[in-house]
């Protein structure tokens, strides 16, 4: 056992302890179960703060007065095809001692799209077990949630990746949203000193008749593609005043050459 | 002479005071038990986070298990007291306006605008305010125990 993980596991003790012997400085919502429960057995009621379009708060509606953790998103299709699976992965640096996150795909109108699937036994890569490492605990669970939702979630275990296979609904419903959030925390049993970020992609459907159309926060924004569209428009203004520029050239080759070389 | 007008001004300032008292009064006494039953589970989820209104300088706040705590002694997930029961009534009760037209404060702030609301600094990240209808059934439990129908004693 290494020295992080042997802190990690006095860490963990010390949380015991004092859950037994109050007062005490334990997280309520260190593990993503919680948010499950009934708001007076201090759950979350129903709400995973994933910042999706469900529930639109994310980790840094109670944590904050820190630094916001670096969130890498990999594995993103640019557009999804109906029933086709996809293996997203969002991590979070390994140095971070304290970390946990959340995730879930929807619709624009908040509801579920496709369904998620963690890693099966035996196919779990380092960052995503808890410590110690040697127990092969995988982090994330997933999570029921109200329309037809299902979320991901990793508590902080040590763990530094989330892994989800995502296969996409078996019919387009337009746009889907990935939503999530990761907070990093000090520790120190209260929300203050505690970063969170929250992240936001949008994966619109492959062969979809507005495709590059995303609806953000009530307003219509242009995707990158659209704005390719832009740029091929001026290319093409580009050309036809080149093309102009070279008749007139021509036009002045064929006059006398008196004219043109007058002394 | 001067005796008679001292005892109108003292008359005239004791009136005045007590019409502020009659003003507090006025306040509307929605039932406790129902608070504590149906509306402080829905403030403490819908209001209460620590970013929000369980912060100790709101006005309104909102406090109890898994949320800032009144007191510092109690663990984060220890059931509610009912002390915060009481604190949290108190706070959502003095969001109620007596005598009024419009909406009290308690449901107007949460309201989408479109929906008859007020801005709100507690939009959600895609700037939605927290209850986007009155037909949102959470929306209806406070409306409900605002309207003070069910008037009773304190939690």
């Amino acid at each position: 056992m290494n020295t992080r993980a042997a802190r990690r596991l006095s860490a963990a003790f010390v949380a015991g302890s004092a859950l037994c012997g109050r007062p005490g400085g334990v997280r309520a919502f260190s593990d993503a179960a919680t948010f499950a429960a009934p708001v007076l057995e201090a759950g979350g009621g129903g709400r995973y703060y994933t910042g999706s379009l469900a529930e639109g708060y994310g980790c840094d509606t109670c944590h904050r007065g820190g630094s916001a953790p670096l969130v890498t998103i990999a594995g993103l299709p640019a557009r999804y095809v109906p029933r086709a699976t996809y293996e997203l992965r969002v991590s979070w640096p390994r140095e971070l001692e304290h970390a946990a996150a959340a995730l879930e795909l929807t619709d624009e109108r908040g509801h579920g799209a496709g369904t998620l699937a963690l890693p099966t036994s035996g196919n779990y890569v380092e960052d995503e077990v808890c410590e110690p490492r040697d127990l092969e605990q995988l982090a994330a669970q997933l999570y029921a949630a109200d329309r037809e939702r299902t979320v991901a979630a990793t508590p902080d275990c040590g763990a530094s990746l989330l892994r989800v296979q995502w296969t996409a609904p078996e019919q387009s419903v337009g746009p889907v949203w990935l939503t999530g959030s990761v907070v990093r925390t000090n520790h120190d049993g209260n929300f203050t000193g505690d970063g969170a970020r929250n992240f936001q992609r949008t994966i619109p459907a492959f062969g979809s008749s507005t495709p590059d159309i995303v609806t953000k926060g009530g307003c219509s924004v242009l995707a990158p593609a659209s704005r390719g569209g832009a740029s091929r428009a001026g290319l093409l203004v580009l050309t036809l005043w080149w093309l102009r520029r070279v008749q007139r050239v021509l036009r002045r080759v064929k006059q006398p050459s008196t004219k043109r070389w007058r002394s | 002479m001067f005796a008679g007008r001292a005892v109108l001004i003292l008359f005239v300032v004791t009136s005045g005071a007590c019409g502020g008292d009659s003003a507090s009064v006025a306040l509307p006494e929605p039932d406790g038990d129902e608070f504590a039953a149906d509306v402080y589970p829905i403030l403490l989820r819908d209001c209460g986070s620590s970013g929000c209104h369980g912060a100790s300088e709101r006005f309104f706040r909102v406090v109890g298990p898994g949320r800032t705590r009144l007191s510092p002694e109690q663990a984060p997930l220890d059931p509610a007291t009912a002390q915060e029961i009481l604190e949290s009534y108190r706070r959502a009760r003095a969001m109620l306006e007596p005598d009024s037209g419009d909406l009290p404060l308690l449901l107007r702030k949460p309201l989408a605008l479109a929906a008859g609301g007020a801005t709100h600094g507690g939009h959600d990240v895609f700037g939605r305010n927290v209850y986007a209808s009155r037909d949102d059934a959470n929306y209806r439990v406070l409306e409900r125990w605002a309207s003070g129908r069910s008037s009773g004693a304190e939690p």
